[in-house]
């Protein structure tokens, strides 16, 4: 019972950083504090993913997100020099009914999601078989497993994608010859 | 939790707040030795008490704050050092006994931490509003996302290794990287890893001849250059911290750890655990100190590298090497099994 | 042979941008870099059209995860054909200059092999990895010119919108695993559906899932960004840019509606929804004066067209699919034969086309004929099929809204005819390459029936009639 407890709680926290941390993301003037809110926001959801097990998720996501991702992100508003003064005001209009239509979504997110936990199926209900879940779920070898075996093509597609990105960058930052 | 954890915990802090103070002793003298100089040796005999004294002077000084500072992060940036620094130590295996962390991640949790060191760094470097800070941050941003690749990719081989030598453990665990050594030291086993390792350790590390984050001829002080006081000491002791975790994980992950050599010979897996841990910690830290001697040895030797050099080694040298080691070594380990 | 069927298609791409990419570090094969990745897209096609030829019966493949030969490899080989015929009016601009580097010939070519396995996939993972591949490539063309201004604008703009498009349909398929616990489509689809409808989380899944893809496929209340991308996209490249985003969203959103179900007042919705965005599209087209614009706005009426087909059931998802690959050829030559030209595409500096160059204004008006739909072209058996399944569907307020849209759609598209066949003033021309568009359209125009016949042939053969359990 204890530790149903404090996993609660400490799902509960760690959810209120994440949520706490992409709310200042996007509200506060200053771009450094909104990137560190943003590198709060992904530890929330580390946090998040160590507790429901999913421990390799949860390490990836602090060494890739909050470790690379956005250090590229600090660098680059460290890099442009932005002080909250060249960041033109949010337009009034704007800022009204973008919270306004944010609090209503918000709202019906969490009406929907509060009254589906009482109406959700069985598995049984749905699924034709049910499958347990795999030894060491969550954890490094079966991931790996999976990863060069049935998700061979997708993981390998995602390098394409990758590719994508890098040669798309060269492309578009290329200068035009001075002929 | 058992009172070994404790005492363990309690004991290895004890002994890296110690090794990291007298580092910067034993930089001082070793510095003075290789320009064939005296070094400090006023305060207590020899000089040994001059760590002491450094601490007490930094605390009375003024933490002096310029008036663009961003005050917070100014004051967090510090703390964040330490406490990264601190971070990392948890994961090494001290003997087959004794050993403090046991999660499933292992070596990513020690990734994890050693990724977020950047923030305090770059942080510091903003927060202040100096263009010297400025640059050192900037500089040391793209330096430690440059070599966190190749320090991965010889990690990696490692791992290989281990799974191929221990197949049931699991890999991840610093533990069973150790034992795995147990048939060979990886050194000797994985040279090429070891060197990508060691070089981007180096630079992980920021220390010469990587530390173009302070460079002092360029940057005066880089990206500590408006801290003073106990804030710059932070800054100060987190350096050497972070000095003596890489010197004690190059000894786990290539050294064999707390293997002594000729273990089976000598037969320590008969002693008593008392002895056993005596004996794997021991061995430890004298490999550790011998790597932190190598730090300071490397940095008092060899130039510092221009910054288009030090990306041109990381992307173009050391990042092919190492793929190209992990490729090797897999096809190797392919062909043996 | 069967087990990599499914990726043979892709693996050919990939290698061969790679190759290209590699042979581009090289000065001296650079300047061959175009008819080279034109080789390799048009040997994809040839591939492709020959496992559909030789292996009518698609085979499932690589662990299950996707499908090759039949019609899969068909779709396939549309897809590449529109990207080939993309690729060789890049290489015109590539020539004439005004343009960046070479590195958008393999970047072309990654995007075909992501686009190819699109309909191919059987996990709903491998679809989302290929269609975001696609996205990425295709935001990269759009900003590829240096004298267009408008165009880095558009790409910035295509950027941040399909990213934002795309997190919705990522949260729904998200929220989709959550519920059911597998992304295998061929889990998915025997799954018993009816347990779900009412339950507001399904719900909720659904309709991100139905925002993501309206956003991809530019419906009306998610249309908003097309007029400017697709109007303010490189010239050489904006077609490419049209058609690669119609066929990643029609794809995904076939995929989507048979192996998952809906309920029918949700598809009516859908249906409706399309209605609009049809009167909405030929409606803002018509008020243009510039003709990239006008067919920036008309893609909202095209994607109208098509989720008018996908909900109508297998017949219409067909029809639907067969149309995106008519529209994805149609629109990269239209775009790709006017970008040709120096001047801006204004109507009014389309005046005298029709006497100084009647090949070039031939083509461009059989393009813009088949645009809208007239019927000796392609273009004409494409609506027909999507609006005979619609009725067959029982969607007759929608359809015939869509059609009145449609109707309208043949003012505008016509408008730039007029213009062309008007007598003028000598405009000069830089010399088109023409032979490839006028051969491929007339070809097609000539023999419709008998790769829709194909086509429909391999769809039954895939037993994607089955009935539902």
């Amino acid at each position: 019972m204890f530790v149903v407890v404090l996993t609660i709680v400490s799902l509960s926290v760690c959810g209120a950083l994440a949520l706490i941390g992409g709310a200042l993301a996007v509200t506060l003037r200053d771009p450094i504090y909104a990137v560190l809110a943003l590198v709060k926001a992904m530890l929330g959801l580390a946090g998040i993913y160590f507790l429901l097990g999913a421990e390799y998720v949860g390490a990836i996501q602090v060494i890739v997100y909050a470790g690379a991702i956005l250090v590229t992100f600090l660098f680059v508003v460290m890099l442009v020099n932005l002080s909250p003064e060249d960041i033109p005001p949010f337009p009034r209009g704007i800022a009204l009914y973008g919270n306004l239509i944010l609090a209503v979504a918000w709202l019906l997110l969490l009406s929907t999601a509060l009254s589906a936990i009482l109406e959700i199926p069985a598995p049984e209900q749905v699924l034709l078989h049910v499958e347990p879940l795999p030894y060491l779920y969550g954890t490094l070898p079966p991931l790996g497993k999976a990863l060069f075996t049935a998700y061979a093509f997708p993981f390998e597609l995602l390098s394409v994608t990758l590719l994508i990105g890098i040669v798309g960058a060269s492309l578009l930052v290329q200068k035009r010859p001075s002929s | 939790m058992p009172i070994v954890f404790w005492l363990t915990l309690g004991g290895l802090l004890a002994v890296f707040f110690t090794l990291a103070a007298y580092a910067t002793l034993a930089e001082r003298k070793i510095s003075a030795y290789i320009q064939d100089r005296v070094g400090p040796n006023r305060v207590g005999p020899k000089g040994l008490l001059q760590p002491l004294a450094d601490v007490l002077k930094l605390v009375f000084k003024e933490a002096f704050q310029p008036s663009s500072t961003y005050r917070l992060l100014q004051i967090a940036a510090p703390v964040l050092m330490v406490a990264l620094a601190m971070g990392a130590v948890a994961i090494l295996p001290l003997s087959p006994h004794l050993r403090l962390f046991d999660g499933s991640i292992g070596l990513l949790y020690l990734l994890g931490v050693l990724s977020m060191g950047v923030y305090g760094i770059s942080l510091a470097g903003w927060a202040t509003g100096s263009k010297y800070s400025l640059l050192g941050g900037l500089r040391s941003g793209a330096q430690m996302i440059s070599y966190e690749l190749a320090l991965g990719l010889a990690l990696l081989s490692v791992l290989l290794l281990t799974s191929f030598l221990l197949p049931d453990a699991n890999p991840l665990a610093p533990q069973a990287i150790v034992e795995a050594q147990r048939q060979g030291w990886f050194v000797f086993l994985n040279p090429i890893g070891f060197l990508v390792y060691v070089v981007a350790a180096f630079a992980e590390t920021n220390r010469a001849p990587f530390d173009l984050v302070e460079a002092e001829q360029e940057l005066v002080g880089g990206y500590h250059t408006e801290y003073s006081a106990i804030r710059f000491g932070a800054f100060f002791v987190a350096e050497y911290m972070n000095m003596i975790t890489a010197s004690a994980l190059i000894a786990t992950f290539f050294w064999g750890g707390y293997l002594g050599p000729f273990e089976s010979w000598v037969g320590v897996s008969g002693w008593p655990i008392v002895w056993q841990n005596v004996w794997g910690v021991s061995w430890l830290l004298l490999k550790t100190l011998f790597w932190a001697f190598v730090f300071i040895w490397v940095r008092w030797t060899l130039p510092r590298f221009r910054y288009d050099q030090l990306m041109r080694i990381g992307w173009k040298v050391l990042l092919p090497l190492g793929i190209a080691n992990l490729a090797t070594l897999a096809g190797i380990l392919l062909l043996i099994s | 042979m069967n087990n990599y069927m499914g990726i043979l298609s892709a693996g050919w791409l990939i290698i061969g941008g790679a190759l290209v990419l590699i042979a581009g570090t090289f000065q001296k094969v650079r300047r061959r870099i175009p008819e080279l990745s034109i080789a390799i897209g048009g040997g994809a096609t040839l591939l492709n059209g020959l496992l559909a030829w030789f292996y009518p019966l698609p085979k499932s493949g690589f662990f299950g995860m996707v499908w090759g030969g039949g019609i899969y490899s068909f779709l396939a080989a549309g897809v590449m054909l529109a990207i080939t015929v993309g690729l060789s009016f890049l290489w015109r601009s590539h020539r004439e200059g005004g343009y960046r580097g070479w590195e958008a010939f393999p970047l072309t070519l990654f995007i075909g092999a992501a686009l190819s396995t699109l309909p191919a996939s059987n996990h709903l993972l491998l679809s989302v990895v290929a269609l975001e591949t696609v996205s990425l490539g295709a935001y990269v063309l759009t900003g590829l010119s240096w004298e267009n201004r408008y165009a880095p604008e558009a790409a910035v703009k295509y950027f941040l919108l399909g990213a934002v498009g795309f997190a919705f349909l990522l949260l729904g398929i998200s929220y989709l695993y959550g519920l059911t616990g597998t992304l295998y489509l061929h889990h998915l689809w025997p799954m018993r559906w009816t347990a779900w409808h009412g339950n507001s989380l399904f719900a909720l899944a659904m309709v991100l899932i139905a925002i993501g893809i309206l956003f991809k496929l530019s419906i009306f209340p998610f249309h908003w960004w097309a007029p400017d991308v697709y109007g303010g996209a490189t010239p050489s490249s904006a077609g490419l840019v049209v058609a690669l985003g119609k066929l990643n969203a029609a794809f995904l959103a076939g995929v989507f509606l048979h192996y998952i179900h809906i309920p029918s007042d949700w598809l009516m919705g859908l249906a409706s929804i399309a209605a609009i965005s049809s009167l909405y599209g030929n409606l803002g087209a018509l008020g243009q004066t510039s003709i990239q614009r006008m067919l920036g706005y008309s893609s909202i009426a095209h994607g109208s067209y098509i989720l008018l087909g996908l909900v109508s059931g297998p017949e219409g998802r067909l029809q639907a699919w067969g149309y995106t690959l008519v529209y994805a050829l149609t629109s990269t030559l239209t775009f790709g034969l006017l970008s040709l030209r120096a001047e801006p595409m204004e109507y009014k500096s389309l005046r005298g086309l029709g006497y100084n160059q009647p090949g070039y204004a031939l083509a461009v008006a059989i393009c813009l004929a088949s645009l809208s739909g007239m019927p000796p072209l392609i273009g004409f058996f494409a609506k027909y099929g999507i609006f005979t399944a619609a009725f067959r569907a029982g969607y007759w307020l929608p359809s015939i809204v869509a059609l009145i849209g449609a109707l309208i759609g043949y003012f505008y598209y016509w408008r730039p005819i007029a213009w062309m066949y008007q007598a003028g003033e000598e405009i000069p021309i830089r010399m088109p390459a023409l032979a490839l568009s006028t051969g491929v359209l007339v070809g097609l125009g000539l023999l419709p029936m008998a790769l829709w016949g194909w086509l429909d042939y391999l769809y039954g053969l895939a037993g994607l009639f089955l009935p539902r359990p």
